[in-house]
């Protein structure tokens, strides 16, 4: 049955209510990425998320939202605590996939011919693609202490890090309700040498300038000037996180049937928050993000030590973190006078200029949000919004979104011919195979400024700056 | 031995979407489809066996509440092997299999790299058919 969908507010549209649907589904785009959406199975997904018990409010798509399991991907939902349900498949297997922004203070001009060796020394600084091991194993020990502990553990006792940089990770690089007896051994011995790892896919490390300010008073306040080197990180908990939510879906499947819940979708298995299961999650999940966030935060200290052997006494090329944001997550949040339990699932937390959690620096501004477009197209530096509150449970979009698949855009675009326009735009790129390359191709995403343009119309984010490559390390 | 209007091989064919993709498999019988699911798997990650790599043998074992779900159960092992003993398994004996319960056993070599990431098999559009013409399934991965 095709799903009727009216206009109800800017950039704003709403699947007519069907059965089974405990509340509205509603998405966010213009026309053309109406037509994405409507081009693959995620209104569809997002209507079945309506259905799970303990909803409230909508459930909502980002104008980058694309087909999934369970959730699609750019969706969000709030349920109710006590007693709403937390799914797994409203978070996904990369639980707090996310990303970072560090920025020096050098302009393009500064760095001159040193891009490419730079480039290269981050490559090698970082290992990249699928199941590579790290340089930084840990013992079960100091594993359970990552994930319980987040990055302050490793600022602490690694000396990973400059001590400001917790201040400027989304809740301060460490979820409180992780526990690491939650998380299974299996998930453990997949994460054990995977901490300061790329992964695979749409993963990478560029560095980057940027290209236009939007809000020059914003942008002061970030640190942000046009031509600025920076650096963007996009990764997230890797094999740990990718077999927590494996073992916690089972859980869950067998939990849904005991709690009589009756699902659409059997990857939408849930239980209530307030359950051994739901907790057991949730715990588990927290541990997750906390092991992406300090992947995050060894990835970084890896390209702050490649800065300084490469460009030795230069001065400004000492990287300050801007922000580092999740967007795989479930959170426990206030919003009014009521507790959710609010899954993002590819979709980024954007709290306006009153919100409290949010660094001290940028109160009355709001919090960074970090959308990386496609490899070798621009990404955006957004500020939240107090209205995304009432909008969209405080989120926005997490990227340009994918398009079409792997498969498709490697039929369409050729590695090495893609390898050499790169090149030909200045970009130097480290990626260990043309397939690879092609697979994450421009072509293959949305266009990253059209959705920004969405959430910026919607009130969902403000534009603050865009930023576009130079050197491109791809897993 | 297969029924004569049914898949005479096990087969599979791959279909991609933005971020999933799903394998929809056929075979004579349910642990050829089983042993095809693996081989489907291994088909996507792929990787360059090591020179020199012994063979690789696993005697696997896995249980599930039911048929559906012992094939996603069955695909997140080899996923879990794959990644955590750098192992690409490409040759499947399914010993004993029930709705609820396989053994098996898995041959491979290791590999430096494993070429494309799997994050997870998943419970989304799960299906297992077993009729007079053999057994059919889908399966969707994360990847």
């Amino acid at each position: 049955m095709e799903l009727v969908l009216r206009s109800v507010g800017p950039f704003l549209h709403e699947v007519e209510r069907g059965p089974g649907m405990r509340v509205p589904a509603r998405v966010f785009a213009d026309d053309a990425l109406l037509e994405h959406i409507r081009g693959d199975l995620s209104l569809r997904q997002l209507v079945n998320v309506t259905t799970l018990p303990g909803i409230t409010g909508a459930a909502l798509g980002m104008p980058d939202m694309h087909q999934g399991y369970g959730f699609p991907v750019g969706g969000v939902a709030g349920t109710l605590l006590p007693d709403g349900v937390v799914s797994p498949g409203g978070i996904g297997f990369d639980i707090n996939c996310g990303v970072r922004l560090l920025v020096s203070r050098m302009s393009r001009d500064d760095l001159g011919p040193a891009l490419e060796p730079l480039v290269h020394e981050i490559s090698r600084s970082i290992p990249a693609g699928y199941g590579r091991s790290g340089r930084l194993s840990l013992t079960r020990q100091e594993m359970d202490r990552v994930l319980e502990e987040g990055c302050p553990y490793l600022l602490r006792e690694h000396g990973l890090g400059h001590p400001e940089d917790l201040e400027y990770i989304e809740s301060g690089g460490a979820l409180p309700g992780a526990d690491a007896g939650q998380v299974s051994e299996r998930a453990k011995q997949r994460g054990e040498d995977q901490l300061g790892t790329l992964g695979g896919g749409n993963h990478f490390v560029e560095v980057q300038v940027v290209e236009a300010v939007h809000d020059e008073e914003a942008a002061r306040r970030l640190g942000l000037f046009p031509g600025q080197v920076a650096v963007l990180i996009h990764t997230g908990s890797r094999g740990l996180g990718h077999q927590v939510c494996t073992d916690q879906v089972r859980t869950m499947d067998h939990a849904a049937r005991k709690y009589g819940i009756q699902l659409p979708d059997r990857q939408l298995a849930c239980a209530p928050l307030s359950s051994p299961e739901g907790r057991s999650y949730f715990a588990a999940m927290c541990a997750a993000a906390n092991f992406g966030w300090c992947n995050r935060q060894v990835i970084a200290q890896r390209v702050r030590e490649a800065f300084r052997r490469m460009l030795p006494g230069r001065p400004g090329t000492e990287l300050r973190l801007v922000y580092d944001v999740a967007h795989n997550t479930a959170k426990i949040e206030r919003h009014g006078n009521r507790d959710l339990c609010v899954h993002r699932k590819g979709a980024t937390r954007a709290f306006g200029p009153s919100a409290a959690d949010i660094p001290k620096a940028y109160r009355g501004l709001g919090q960074p949000v970090l959308i990386p477009g496609s490899m070798g197209t621009a990404s955006w530096v957004l500020l939240g919004t107090d209205e995304a509150e009432a909008l969209s449970l405080a989120s926005t979009c997490h990227g340009a979104g994918r398009a079409m698949s792997r498969g498709a855009a490697k039929r369409m675009v050729a590695g090495h011919v893609l390898r050499k326009e790169l090149l030909a735009r200045g970009i130097v790129v480290r990626c260990p195979s043309n397939l690879e390359l092609a697979e994450e191709a421009p072509a293959a995403y949305k266009d990253v400024d059209r959705v920004v343009d969405v959430v910026h119309g919607a009130r969902l984010a403000r534009k603050v700056a865009r930023l576009v490559p130079i050197g491109v390390v791809k897993g | 031995m297969a029924p004569s209007s049914g898949p005479s091989r096990a087969r599979h064919v791959i279909e991609e979407h933005t971020g999933e993709l799903a394998i929809r498999l056929e075979a004579p019988t349910l642990p050829a489809l089983f042993e095809e699911a693996g081989r489907a798997l291994s088909g996507r990650m792929r990787g360059r066996a090591l020179r020199g790599a012994p063979r690789a043998e696993l005697g696997i074992a896995v249980s599930a509440p039911d048929r559906e779900a012992l094939l996603v159960e069955w695909l997140n092992e080899l996923v879990f092997r794959a990644e955590t003993e750098h192992v690409l398994f490409t040759d499947f004996r399914v010993e004993r299999l029930s709705d609820r319960e396989l053994s098996a056993t898995a041959l491979g070599r290791r590999v430096g790299r494993l070429r494309n990431p799997v994050k997870a098999a998943t419970l989304h559009g799960l299906s297992v058919a077993e009729g007079a013409r053999g057994a059919a399934a889908t399966v969707i991965l994360d990847v």
